[in-house]
């Protein structure tokens, strides 16, 4: 069959997950490409909807050539990817991006089996079929919890790892840079909605988790006071059409073997604190809040169970971004030197897209309304530290 | 069942006084009734659990008297067997007297490897902590008269006396076990929690594997709200009283935090397995999935 307009054609894994849904949606409309997806179980139309939207909301048109330009076939089995080599040699692959993975943090015989040994697989199968690029989806925090700057290289085992899918993620990382594939290795932080209108169409994760998490648990009943795990360290999160900006400038630029640090300019990025803030204000609205630097100065066992139980159930998360990351972005700075403009990450930035999900939300708006009596017009923030001392009583 | 029905019979305590009134004085419909057949069944299968749980720790007792509490226990169990069935045959639903879904059997399982390898803190964890704490929130819950109706009520009013006193009873011993050798419980914790849990919660729902089949009831039509609930406030209740749990034993959140950190995977909140899963959720981690040194990560 060969590709019908000579263009390169790609393969890509993870098509229908978040990020790899907005590479397809990327790669559709700025490159000639054909995009060969592996799924289980999803038809065209399904496939195409959510890249569809996100290519509207740009304010761009869904052409008939990009239907035409996207070929579904079934994932075979890990072990068989084999079972692909028809597939490959009629499109004519000579690019694999892999955004396939598994973020599952607990769930390691999943994140094993995906982010390592699918890795594995797949560069085998490329190595066989001649593949000219492989492009790796990985994490910025790949490097598991090290002191200094995270550089834009492989990284050694650290001292300790936030969770067991940094870990697989730094292994599968190793694997790509070992295949003998010339390959291209992005490591986006969080990920979170578009900075112009706030639209996210990813899962509950990072900054997700924590609104919908507040929101299961703190908007049934209004609560007199918060406590709240808050340090003052900027977290680093990426809205999503920066994420697909420096996607494709680094597809389309950066020489082979390269590792680019996808993070956000630190300068303007909200802390810890600020997105506690902006909820509050926002949302909740208690009488009095009780802000901590770290989590066990929290007198868990006294407080709300609600409250217990969101701190519990985001306690991985938190700890992440309480942690002092600095990333190299050398590739990144190269980036912008050739013209690359990204969206910054502000409050204001961040604001949209909170606002964006409160405004989507029934429980938020039912809360609201049964409780707007009780919303506090003043808030009390008290900081506090492991001796249960307040430090500082900020009124709004 | 017939011999050894007889033989729990004898156990029923004659004291307890419950309303009998029959299914036309509670004024309640049908699909009422095919949920609480559901329940109850399914609360029998957990007491049926808990009698052999209880049976099969007894040795692992260290002294004469936890023996015998714990031979206690099981025959309490007993006796909320023949309390639920009495009300299902007062109330006109029907129940199962086993175990039909899988999850009590997975559990079973777990609970004898830790048996088999002489851990009581599992042990302790698994059903004094993890199953009365589902129990209690399932009395609790069937115990609100408004909710229910007079004869439920007090049925499950008077086995949720006993499921607390297990609970306390469970606390205190993991309380000594936690002062003796904090890392070998808190181990336990782990290999139990990433097993038992994600079973526990699973069985939060109104569909199931065969229970509807054995009852003859449509799986699609049970609905909490003939009982004023649903399953996210169950759930978020059942999140609650685990964690209460377990900050009462003196668990540290070091460790219990990551614990409560992967049950937000257990109802696909997090599920994140991008683009190579439908989007029903899978759950974090199965009792199958956790490793043998019982960690799930």
């Amino acid at each position: 069959m060969g590709s019908p307009n000579g263009s390169r054609s790609i393969l890509l894994t993870g098509g229908t997950g978040y990020l790899g849904g907005l590479i397809a949606a990327t790669l559709l409309t700025n490159e000639e490409a054909e995009l060969v997806v592996p799924v289980r179980g999803k038809s065209l139309e399904d496939f195409i909807r959510p890249v569809r939207a996100e290519i509207e909301i740009e304010g761009l048109c869904f052409q008939p050539s990009y239907e035409q330009r996207l070929h579904l076939i079934e994932l075979p089995p890990f072990q068989s990817l084999s079972k692909l080599d028809q597939v490959v040699q009629d499109f004519g692959v000579d690019e694999i991006i892999h955004s396939a993975g598994c973020l599952d943090y607990f769930d390691s015989q999943t994140l094993e089996a995906v982010n390592v040994n699918f890795t594995r697989s797949l560069l085998a199968e490329g190595q066989r079929w001649g593949i000219r690029r492989f492009t790796y989806i990985s994490t910025a925090f790949s490097s598991g919890y090290i002191n200094g700057v995270v550089p834009e290289r492989l990284h050694a085992e650290p001292p300790k790892d936030p969770t067991y899918y940094t870990q697989t993620k730094r292994e599968a990382e190793w694997l790509v840079a070992g295949s003998g594939i010339p390959f291209l290795i992005l490591r986006p932080s969080i990920v979170i909605g578009n900075s112009r209108d706030g639209h996210y169409s990813g899962k509950q994760y990072g900054l997700y988790q924590l609104w919908a998490g507040m929101e299961r648990l703190l908007c049934r009943t209004w609560h007199r006071e918060l406590h709240a795990l808050a340090p003052t360290q900027p977290v680093s999160l990426l809205h999503q059409d920066a994420f697909q900006s420096a996607f494709l400038a680094a597809y389309r630029m950066l020489p082979d073997n390269s590792i680019l640090n996808l993070v956000p300019q630190e300068g303007s990025l909200p802390d810890l604190r600020t997105l506690w803030h902006m909820w509050i204000t926002e949302c909740l609205r208690p009488e009095i809040v009780y802000y901590y630097d770290r989590m066990s100065d929290i007198p868990v066992r006294d407080i709300n169970t609600l409250q217990r139980a969101l701190l519990g159930l985001a306690s991985v998360n938190l700890e992440i971004a309480g942690h002092p990351w600095q990333f190299e972005t050398k590739n990144l700075a190269w980036l912008h030197a050739q013209g690359l403009e990204l969206p910054e990450t502000t409050a204001a930035s961040v604001s949209i897209c909170q606002r964006r999900f409160i405004e989507e939300s029934e429980t938020i708006r039912k809360f609201m309304i049964e409780n707007a009596a009780c919303r506090a017009k003043q808030i009390e923030f008290v900081e506090r530290d492991a001796n249960d001392e307040a430090l500082a009583a900020l009124a709004e | 069942m017939g011999q050894s029905t007889a033989a729990a019979e004898t156990l029923a305590p004659p004291e307890v006084s419950i309303p009998v009134e029959g299914r036309a004085a509670t004024q309640r419909d049908e699909g009422y009734f095919n949920l609480l057949s559901y329940i109850v069944s399914n609360a029998i299968a957990g007491e049926v659990m808990a009698i052999e749980n209880y049976s099969e720790m007894v040795h692992l007792m260290p002294t004469v008297e936890t023996k015998i509490e714990t031979v206690h226990q099981a025959k309490e169990e007993c006796k909320h067997i023949l309390l639920l069935s009495k009300l299902g045959t007062s109330l006109e639903f029907g129940v199962a007297r086993k175990i039909v879904e899988p999850q009590w059997n997975n559990i079973r399982k777990h609970f004898s490897a830790a048996v088999n390898r002489k851990d009581l803190p599992a042990c302790l964890i698994i059903q004094d902590l993890m199953t009365e704490s589902m129990a209690i929130l399932l009395y609790t819950t069937l115990s609100k008269e408004s909710d229910t109706d007079a004869q439920t009520a007090t049925v499950a009013g008077n086995i949720l006396k006993d499921e607390l006193d297990h609970l306390e009873i469970g606390i205190n011993r993991l309380k000594g076990l936690l002062a003796e050798d904090a890392d070998k419980v808190n181990d336990a914790l782990v290999w139990a929690h990433h097993r038992v849990m994600p079973e526990l919660f699973g069985m939060i729902s109104t569909s199931c594997f065969f229970l509807c089949d054995e009852l003859s009831l449509d799986c699609g039509s049970l609905r909490l709200a003939s009982i004023k609930t649903d399953i996210d406030t169950l759930k978020i209740e059942a999140l609650q009283r685990y964690i209460q749990t377990l900050d009462s034993v003196g668990f540290d959140p070091a460790v219990t935090n990551p614990l409560i950190a992967s049950m937000s995977a257990y109802e696909g909140m997090s599920r994140m397995v991008l683009g190579l899963t439908d989007s029903s959720g899978a759950p974090c981690c199965s009792p199958q999935a956790a490793t043998d040194n019982g960690k799930c990560c």
